[in-house]
């Protein structure tokens, strides 16, 4: 669409203003401030778009009861269009269009709401105020290149899910790097762990200390123990000093003795025959000669009563004859009751433990008895191979269930995609799968086609009606009024009246007079046929023209109503096939695709009417995708088919294995004698209860058997007691209680054992009487003989005198007697330390005060060295006990266990944390490339554009991922935000920015004219220039070019590059000045 | 050397009291008891080893104990076992390394006269007796040449010779001349020019052995499997040179902490009891000895599949653990610790030229620069260092500088691994590598 003209009726400053515009290239408006420049900018949007509420609000002129309103001619293709816009309230105004031909007139207005947004290429208001109509403020603002659907072109559709991975990636990374360590924060898991080491190196600082004490302690060990051997030494040296002393007071009283007695013994005779004891010995034969004489007669009459008392005792001599056999008997006795009592006991025993047994085989029911449970083994053999067959049965039980789930999965998940692809293939028929996609995009294609083909007829009618107004206008509406041609036929009239004046004139009176009227009569019939000649010629050309692009279009309209017809019927059979096929709910659907947006856009640009052709080509991307899915599917299920069927084989020889071995562990079951059951914990409960019933029984057998066995010895054992009584005669004793007859026969025979020793006794005693005394006679004769023998070895004849001598020899021996006993007291002291030597002079010269006061000194000193050594041990053994606590102390090396288990941690964190880091820096390295290598295509194209505008100084325009900013680097490699950017610079780059938009709608086929309005006024003259030039080289481009300006030399800049500049007539005059 | 038959045991990175690190279950009470003496629990078993063997002299080669750690408990642990040493009459030759500096042997107030401090920067090359009688010498083994090293003392022969002298033990310094931890080429050079029969290598090597004629060059390793890194039996070695100069070196595994890392594959076809089996054969697959009290074992599972989908899973790895140790008999009666590490495919999709192809083929674009620029960059931390130091202020921040000194702590190939994982996970998905402006 381009302008050829703008009609203001009534808007803001303006009314009635009618501005011609070059629809082919640059226009511009030159006016002063305040002129109405920005009002005519949003005049031309707001007849294109609808006005805005604000307009409402600002200035006008004028008849304040018309609406607001006006005109813009437009161009379209080959026809020209007047489009009008009048306010209304509450909406933005209706709009209506003609077309614009000579028949046309206002009745031949028809609403073209629809039609003014196809004249826009349905660009939104948005978009076309953002850029394509741009005043100074827009240019100096980024945010008006902010606007979402602005936006999209710039900078969204450059990430891509790369890119939108990395950059997510990049935040992830640098989070868990920085959970990690942030080392400026000092914060993160490695920082944690780091300051756990600080406190436990904190605490084995203390310890350091303790190191130190340590040392000192064992120097202090090591002193007191070289002083306890420093005390030990004095302790020795003393006590043999204290030795020494003791010596001496033992020796001096024996050595006194010695010498005194042998002394005496000098003075005494020496009587070397006298008999030894002699007096004594007298003495006492005489007193024993008395005393054997009487006790010999005292002899004789004790035997003669003890012979007497023995006759006296009596027995029974059955009892007497028996007594072995019946201490043997009693002997039996303990082990008879023991046996009773065991027999009682295993009774006891038995019948508790029966109990136990009959409620266990409750438990195992009714089947159970004593019997089955005798049969049943329960060897431990058979109990290792009960569990082996459990576990294998229960391994392959676990495999069989294991491989069975993995079977189900897999074989579900295969048969969906296999029901995917024959639901799929039934939809297909027997059509080839590459076929079918084949025919699809053909379909597809065709589809395209169609709905290029419908654009174009709807464009042609449309165009064709606008012809056709344009033509009737033409028809019934003259072009020039009709006083027009009156004031012509004046003129023509005049001119001719005036040329025959003339011509009579010179004929007549003044040739040169006749000649000048007869030329201004000529003149102005001249002029009238010239002006008359080029508007009607200009108004037949233009229907002329008209009349041959209308045929023109109805000749291209026919060829595409041919096409259609050509395209329809396959259409149609497409519509009646796709209606055949019910869209499956379960076929899996996928993300939109660029494909779909388009569908979308295309669906968008199409009436209601046509919306069925955008769902057939929906329909058919959907068939062609599930077309390749079912491809790929059936690719996975020929590849999984073999791997099911592998696992569906060992699933069968799994599950046949597992039947042998549940068989075989039945079998098993059955030959141990216990019950069928395939639950193992049952069995083996089962088998644990039966083994310890059996147990059970065989304990009650074998206490029954005990109670049985004791019970017979104890009737034998009763039986030859009453044999033994019969024999002894005894009928009326009881003999059922064997114990009580054995009581009553132990009894007697211990009367039977006294009476018969008593009776030996006495008999003995009688004997040896009778031989004692007849030994005394004997006696006596000896006696007397040596009496006589010890009266003649001591010289003396009577009994005195052998007395008087026997004192003398009695003295003598007791003096040697004496003087032995002070010698060997003197040997033994001095055998007590044999290292010690003693000088008789010093036994003379011995005083027992001294030595007594000497030993008590030195007594003294051994109690302090005593002391002294216990207390050095007892420092010793505290410094040793030190020493024992500080080696074994294991604080130290529980903190340094833990301390190398954080630097183990802090390790694996700072491996981590380097891999993170490293890795960060490289995705922000990669992002740097990315991001050079996938900027949007606009940038691309606004940096030749800021290339150009900056003379070459700024060459790149950049915008970093996932953000909405932008970056240029300049010649000198720097990067500059936009906010770093000089004003006038900013302005470059955004129309530059500008520009790369415009040429990219344009190569979209959007064809909107651009209205500047003062945007060079920052620039400087280069710049302005190069702008000036850009702007003329976009016009070569074919494109419209409205520029608004109150600089006139501005103006003059583009004036003087050939463009005309249309000078804004004043307000209140409302004329127009061309320059 | 002696017609006498030598024997000593050689021990490296003891590190007594020094505590474990990388405990995926640190928190759980019986394990970190039986870690917390782990260090110690190995120093016993190398005193005991030597009496048991009734070795002439104990060698250790460096890094005994952590000074840094300022252990008391190390202290009397060493104190302890040589005077045990001493009451054996075995002579122990300690050697400082970088944890236990000469300064920090001599701190150690009480050593008994058994203890020879042999610094291979200062000292002389020194003898071993035993009762009265030269059983080998001890000498450094540095930067020198073969003229040098050879005016010892003793004679010095060529390779291949017979010697006459006692057996010469060489000490490796834990740095060359140029600063860097020594490489196998510096020993095969220190073995070939130096005359020494025995070259005890401290750590940061592993368990190394490199056999020229007549003489060999060893490392036992670290004695103890204190670091993630540490996977393996782990001890000391017994040396046992005969009169005929054959020299053989036995491990004898003292550590009570093993730590292995087991791979296993899985694809599709893969399911949970076969990977439960697999796992169990590979723990009954692993040499049970007698030393080894707990058992840290990381499971790398590889692969893709449902059953690999399922242990992302937040129970799974618990779950998977589980089950496994139902089965008390693989662990032997040790206390296992499990750690699960997932790892996908290394293959990556190749860039799909076919139209026909699906989606699943196309490699993002991103991912491709991603990887491209990971594979030019030979270290990823360097690289952010020195990213970091280009934009930092002076003078550094406290984090840059921790980061620095982290730097050298991290494992750079498994941070490029990491990179490598996650950019596959963020990138390998569905790309519209078709889309161009």
């Amino acid at each position: 669409m381009k302008l050829e003209r703008i009609h203001v009726e009534r808007f803001g400053a303006w009314q009635g203003l009618d501005l011609p515009v070059d629809p082919a290239g640059l226009s511009v408006f030159y006016g002063p401030n305040e002129a109405g420049k920005t009002t005519l900018m949003r005049f031309v949007r707001g007849v294109l778009y609808g006005f805005s509420p604000d307009d409402s609000g600002r200035p006008v002129t004028g008849d304040s009861s018309r609406p607001w309103g006006g005109s813009v001619q437009v161009q379209q293709g080959p026809d020209s269009l007047l489009l009008r816009r009048i306010g209304q309230e509450n909406s933005r105004g209706l709009v209506t269009a003609r077309p614009v031909d000579e028949g046309s007139t206002a009745d031949d207005e028809y609403e073209a709401g629809a039609l003014s947004a196809a004249l826009v290429s349905n660009v939104s208001e948005t978009v076309f105020d953002n850029i394509f109509t741009v005043g100074l403020h827009e240019l100096q603002e980024l945010a008006t290149l902010e606007a979402d659907e602005v936006a999209e072109h710039i900078y969204s559709l450059s990430l891509g899910l790369d890119g939108q991975q990395l950059l997510d990636q990049i935040g992830e990374v640098e989070a868990a790097r920085d959970e990690i360590l942030d080392p400026d924060a000092d914060t993160g898991r490695l920082a944690d762990t780091w300051q756990e080491v600080t406190a436990i190196d904190r605490q084995l600082e203390q310890y350091a200390g303790v190191r130190k004490r340590y040392e000192q302690l064992v120097v202090e060990r090591g002193n007191w123990e070289d002083t306890i051997v420093e005390l030990k030494e004095r302790q020795y040296g003393l006590e043999q000093q204290f030795h020494g002393h003791e010596y001496m007071k033992l020796a001096h009283d024996p050595w006194c003795k010695v010498r005194d007695y042998e002394r005496e013994l000098e003075k005494l005779p020496s009587l070397p025959d006298f008999p030894a004891q002699g007096l004594s010995n007298l003495q006492q034969l005489q007193s024993e000669l008395a005393a054997i004489r009487g006790r010999r007669k005292a002899l004789r009459d004790e035997a003669r009563q003890l012979k007497a008392h023995a006759e006296k005792i009596e027995f029974d001599p059955e009892f007497r004859r028996y007594a072995p056999a019946l201490q043997a008997f009693v002997d039996q006795r303990e082990w008879i009751a023991e046996l009773i009592e065991l027999a009682d006991h295993a009774d006891n025993q038995a019948e508790e433990l029966r109990g136990q047994l009959n409620q266990r085989l409750m438990e195992l029911g009714d089947e159970w008895s004593e019997e089955r449970l005798q049969a049943v083994d329960i060897s431990h053999t058979t109990g290792g191979c009960l569990t082996r067959r459990a576990g294998e049965y229960r391994s392959l039980d676990a495999r069989s269930r294991n491989l069975k789930r993995k079977y189900r999965r897999l074989s579900v998940k295969f048969h969906r995609r296999q029901e995917q692809v024959l639901r799929l293939r039934q939809q297909v028929g027997e059509t080839a799968i590459d076929d079918a996609i084949k025919q699809t995009r053909e379909e597809l294609s065709q589809l395209e086609d169609l709905s290029r083909l419908r654009i174009r007829e709807t464009e042609l009618t449309q165009r064709k009606i606008g012809l056709t107004r344009q033509l009737q206008r033409m028809k019934i509406d003259p072009t020039l009024p009709q006083w027009v041609y009156a004031v012509f036929s004046a003129m023509a009239i005049t001119g001719i009246v005036i040329g025959l004046i003339g011509a009579v004139s010179g004929l007549t009176s003044n040739g040169v007079a006749g000649m000048a009227y007869a030329l201004l009569g000529a003149c102005c019939y001249g002029l009238t046929w010239a002006l008359r000649k080029h508007f009607e010629g200009g108004f037949e050309q233009a229907r002329r023209h008209l009349q041959s692009e209308l045929d023109e279009l109805e000749k291209r309209l026919e060829e595409t109503h041919m096409s259609l017809a050509h395209v329809a019927p396959m259409i149609s059979s497409l519509r009646v096939g796709e209606a055949n096929q019910q869209s499956d709910p379960e076929t899996p659907t996928e993300a939109p695709t660029q494909a779909d947006s388009l569908i979308r856009q295309v669906a968008a640009t199409r009436p209601a009417s046509e919306q069925s052709e955008a769902d057939l080509v929906r329909e058919c991307l959907d068939r062609l995708r599930e077309l390749e899915q079912m491809v790929a599917y059936e690719q996975w299920v020929e590849e999984k088919r073999p791997a099911l069927i592998e696992m569906r084989h060992r699933l069968r020889d799994v599950q046949r294995d597992f039947g042998v071995a549940r068989q075989s562990w039945c079998s098993h079951l059955v030959e141990q004698g216990l019950d069928e059951t395939v639950d193992i914990d049952e069995a083996m409960t089962q088998r644990d209860v039966v083994g310890r019933s059996a147990l059970l029984l065989q304990q009650i057998g074998g206490l029954e058997g005990d109670a049985q066995h004791a019970r017979r010895i104890v009737g034998r054992f009763r039986k030859r007691i009453e044999e033994f009584g019969h024999r002894l005669q005894r009928w009326d004793d009881d003999y059922s209680a064997p114990l009580d007859i054995l009581d009553e026969w132990e009894e007697e025979l211990t009367r039977l054992a006294e009476a018969r020793r008593e009776q030996r006794r006495l008999r003995r005693e009688a004997r040896v009487r009778k031989r004692e005394s007849s030994k005394y006679g004997a006696r006596i004769r000896r006696l007397m003989a040596q009496q006589d023998a010890i009266l003649v070895r001591g010289g003396a004849v009577s009994l005195d005198e052998f007395a008087e001598r026997a004192k003398l020899l009695e003295r003598r021996f007791e003096l040697q007697e004496h003087l032995d006993r002070a010698k060997q007291e003197l040997a033994a002291v001095a055998s007590t330390d044999q290292a010690m030597a003693i000088v008789e002079s010093d036994l003379v010269d011995y005083d027992a005060q001294q030595n007594e006061q000497c030993l008590m000194t030195i007594r003294q000193e051994l109690d302090d060295v005593a002391v002294d050594i216990e207390d050095a041990f007892e420092n010793l053994g505290r410094f040793r006990r030190e020493t024992e606590l500080l080696e074994n102390d294991s604080t130290p090396a529980r903190l340094r266990f833990d301390r190398e288990q954080l630097l183990s941690q802090i390790s694996g964190l700072a491996e981590e944390w380097f891999a993170l880091d490293w890795s960060a820096h490289t995705l922000e390295d990669l992002r740097i490339d990315f991001e050079k290598n996938h900027q949007p295509p606009i940038l691309s194209r606004a940096n030749e554009y800021l290339q150009r505008l900056s003379g070459g100084r700024y060459h790149n325009i950049w915008t970093p991922l996932g953000q909405r900013s932008l970056c240029v680097d300049d010649i000198d490699g720097n990067t500059l935000m936009v906010g770093n950017l000089s004003s006038g610079t900013r302005e470059q780059l955004f129309l530059a920015i500008r520009l790369a938009l415009i040429e990219h709608f344009s190569n979209a086929g959007v064809e909107l004219p651009v209205v500047l309005d003062d945007v060079l006024v920052n620039f400087d003259h280069e710049r302005t220039v190069a702008a000036i030039e850009e702007l003329l080289r976009q016009t070569r481009r074919n494109q419209q070019i409205l520029f608004f300006t109150c600089h006139q030399h501005l103006a003059e800049m583009f004036r003087q590059r050939g463009v005309s500049t249309v000078t804004l007539p004043d307000r209140r005059a409302g004329d127009l000045l061309a320059g | 050397m002696n017609s006498n038959r030598l024997t000593f045991i050689h021990a490296a990175g003891v590190l007594v009291d020094h505590q474990a690190r990388d405990i995926a279950a640190s928190g759980e009470e019986e394990l970190r008891t039986a870690l917390l003496d782990a260090a110690g629990s190995a120093w016993q078993q190398i005193i005991e080893a030597c009496v048991v063997h009734d070795v002439d002299f104990l060698l250790l080669s460096g890094d005994t104990f952590c000074e840094a750690d300022r252990s008391l408990r190390a202290r009397a642990a060493i104190r302890t076992g040589f005077e045990c040493l001493a009451d054996a009459g075995i002579q122990v030759i300690a050697v400082p390394g970088c944890s236990d500096p000469t300064p920090a042997w001599q701190a150690i107030s009480g050593l008994p006269e058994n203890v020879t401090l042999f610094d291979p920067l200062v000292d002389e090359p020194t003898a071993i007796m035993k009762h009265g009688e030269v059983l080998a010498s001890v000498q450094a083994c540095l930067d020198a040449s073969p003229e040098t090293t050879s005016s010892d003392g003793w004679p010095g022969e060529s390779a291949g010779q017979s010697r006459i002298g006692p057996f010469r033990v060489g000490i490796a310094p834990a740095f060359s001349a140029d600063g860097l931890p020594p490489s196998q080429q510096h020993v095969e050079q220190w073995l070939s020019k130096s005359s020494i029969d025995y070259l005890a290598l401290p750590r940061p090597f592993r368990r190394i052995q490199i056999v020229q004629p007549d003489r060999v060059a060893h490392c036992p390793g670290p004695a103890v499997a204190l670091t993630g890194a540490d996977f393996g039996p782990m001890g000391a070695s017994l040396i046992q040179v005969e009169a005929n100069n054959a020299v053989s070196i036995d491990l004898l595994p003292v550590s009570p902490v093993r730590r292995e890392r087991l791979n296993i594959r899985v694809d599709h076809t893969s399911t949970g009891e076969l990977l439960i089996g697999c796992m169990r054969q590979m723990m009954r697959d692993l040499k049970a000895i007698d030393s080894v009290q707990v058992l840290l074992l990381e499971w790398r599972i590889k692969g893709d599949g449902e059953l690999y989908d399922s242990l992302h899973a937040p129970d799974a790895e618990a779950e998977l653990f589980e089950l496994l140790n139902v089965d008390t008999s693989v662990d032997q009666g040790r206390f296992a610790s499990h750690q699960l590490t997932l790892l996908p495919l290394d293959e990556l999709p190749e860039t799909g030229t076919d139209d026909s192809e699906s989606d699943e083929a196309v490699v993002s674009p991103i991912l491709s620069g991603f990887l491209e620029r990971l594979n030019r960059e030979p270290s990823l931390v360097r690289s952010v260092l020195s990213r970091h130091s280009a934009v930092a202020s002076e003078p550094a921040t406290p984090w840059f500088q921790r980061l620095e000194s982290l730097a050298s702590r991290v494992d750079h190939s498994s941070v490029a691994e990491m990179a490598r994982v996650r950019g596959t996970e963020w990138f390998g998905g569905e790309s519209d590598q078709g889309y161009e402006r």
